[in-house]
């Protein structure tokens, strides 16, 4: 299992498409923090705002001032599929499959490609808002967040609320985490389509149109805040850290009893 | 060591590709399997190698039942139908993962073989750079590599100039003679019945006669 698992995390890392994903994460990172300083905005806060403009809350995971956070929430799902979750197809297609087959017990294969999947999703999802924030420390000070500030902060009966205001770095690594977890739930959910998929860029689509079908769905019967994107945005959100929590941890085993459980049955022609 | 097949049927969306199939395949021999074009050959390697699931019957390796009792045979080389490997990769470094996964064989036995099949160990060339005949060598060293006790070879000698044909064809022989089974599917009547100790003849999914 190690050795496969080994085998698979260097092909993730040796292909150019997880470079481009973390480079087009941290691409949007950058604009936003120049767009930040050359527009005008830090300064504007001092002379207008009761409360200074800080770090915590004007990164590209929290900023509601300029339109890059809501793309990158949009466009997550693609990012979190392209690294890994075509590689099965790629397989498959190739034949490569056929050599493998012969060298590794198939679930430990399907195991480690769901775990490598779910990790390299997590990762692209996350290093470009870590990066972000880093970035912001540089010219947004980092004073503790106030409500009194302009900006999106979590209100009361938001998850981690409290910590927000006490420990805003702290809420800003829980929120990561959880970023993290939602970009492998998508990243393995693309992995379990590509068992059917008949074309490899349905794959890469897949996450992205699931998380627009879900939310829509989920909002017919009222419960929008279930929904993968509302979790991975954070703002607006009514669930508790549990909740949250129990979401994420049953689509990843739900995602990955499916594919392990389906790749080990299917016949390899 | 022994593979046997028991009763073997595979039916795939209602078309029986392997019916009733009984073999019992022993060391030291090289196997020479013949058939038209989608009568079964394929499909056999498959069902050997534990790539596919039986309908009905089994594929015993020393008593252990493929798909029961191991996942696949536990030391097997094959070319199955094209040769495939990681594109980014050269000869040697696929070799090595393949090695590695496999529970590793020495990097010195590696280079041995792929100089015996006719490639450049040094060579840094990508394997999706290499040409029709240089893949098929590739998936030849990949299926040798590590002498196991049961090669399977699916149309080995496509592509490939006579010079390397002859070398392959040495090669196969002397591991027949280290006791291994070797499964061989070629086109060409000539050379299958040079090669072969035994001609299984397969037709629509039955073995028409062996011997």
């Amino acid at each position: 299992m190690i050795e496969v698992l080994h085998f698979e995390w260097n092909r993730a890392m040796r292909s150019k498409r997880i470079w481009f994903v973390l480079g087009a994460g941290m691409l949007c990172s950058v604009l936003q923090a120049v767009h930040y300083e050359m527009g005008g905005i830090v300064k504007n806060f001092y002379e207008n705002s009761d409360y200074p403009i800080v770090c915590w809350l004007s990164y590209l995971g929290r900023d509601i001032q300029l339109f890059y956070r809501s793309l990158y929430y949009l466009i997550f799902p693609i990012m979190a599929a392209l690294p890994f979750a075509a590689s099965y197809y790629e397989d498959k297609q190739s034949g490569y499959q056929k050599v493998l087959f012969m060298k590794v017990k198939r679930n430990a294969y399907a195991a480690a490609k769901y775990l490598v999947a779910f990790v390299t999703g997590g990762l692209v999802t996350v290093l470009p808002l870590m990066f972000s924030l880093f970035l912001h420390a540089g010219f947004v000070p980092g004073y503790p967040p106030s409500e009194l500030s302009l900006q999106a902060v979590p209100l009361d009966g938001q998850p981690y609320c409290n910590i927000f205001y006490e420990h805003p770095f702290f809420y800003a690594v829980i929120f990561w985490g959880i970023d993290f977890l939602v970009g492998g739930c998508i990243a393995g959910i693309a992995l379990c389509f590509s068992l059917i998929a008949k074309m490899k860029y349905s794959i890469y689509v897949f996450g992205f149109v699931f998380c627009i079908l879900e939310r829509t769905i989920l909002y017919q019967f009222d419960c929008v805040n279930w929904a993968f994107s509302n979790i991975a945005e954070m703002t607006d959100l009514l669930l508790n850290g549990w909740e949250i929590f129990m979401k994420l941890i049953v689509t990843v085993i739900f995602s990955f009893a499916l594919f392990v459980g389906v790749l080990t049955r299917k016949d390899v022609l | 060591m022994e593979l046997v097949i028991k009763d073997y049927t595979k039916i795939i969306r209602k078309v029986t590709v392997l019916d009733q199939i009984n073999l019992t395949l022993t060391g030291g021999k090289i196997y020479g399997l013949r058939g038209k074009n989608g009568s079964g050959k394929t499909m056999l390697m498959r069902a050997i190698t534990g790539l596919i699931r039986p309908t009905a019957g089994y594929v015993a390796i020393d008593g252990k039942k493929i798909g029961k009792d191991i996942d696949f045979p536990q030391s097997v080389g094959a070319l199955i139908e094209n040769p495939s490997f990681i594109q980014e990769y050269s000869a040697m470094d696929n070799l090595k993962v393949l090695a590695n996964l496999s529970g590793g064989i020495p990097e010195e036995d590696i280079r041995s073989i792929l100089e015996r099949v006719g490639l450049n160990a040094q060579e840094s060339k990508p394997f999706g750079r290499f040409s029709l005949g240089m893949k098929q060598k590739l998936g030849i060293a990949a299926a040798v590599m590590g002498k196991p006790q049961l090669i399977i070879l699916d149309e080995p000698i496509n592509a490939l100039d006579e010079y390397t044909v002859e070398r392959i064809k040495e090669l196969l022989l002397e591991l027949r003679n280290e006791d291994r089974i070797i499964l061989v599917a070629c086109h060409d009547r000539e050379e299958l019945d040079y090669l072969s100790d035994v001609i299984i003849h397969i037709q629509e999914g039955r073995i028409v006669n062996d011997r």
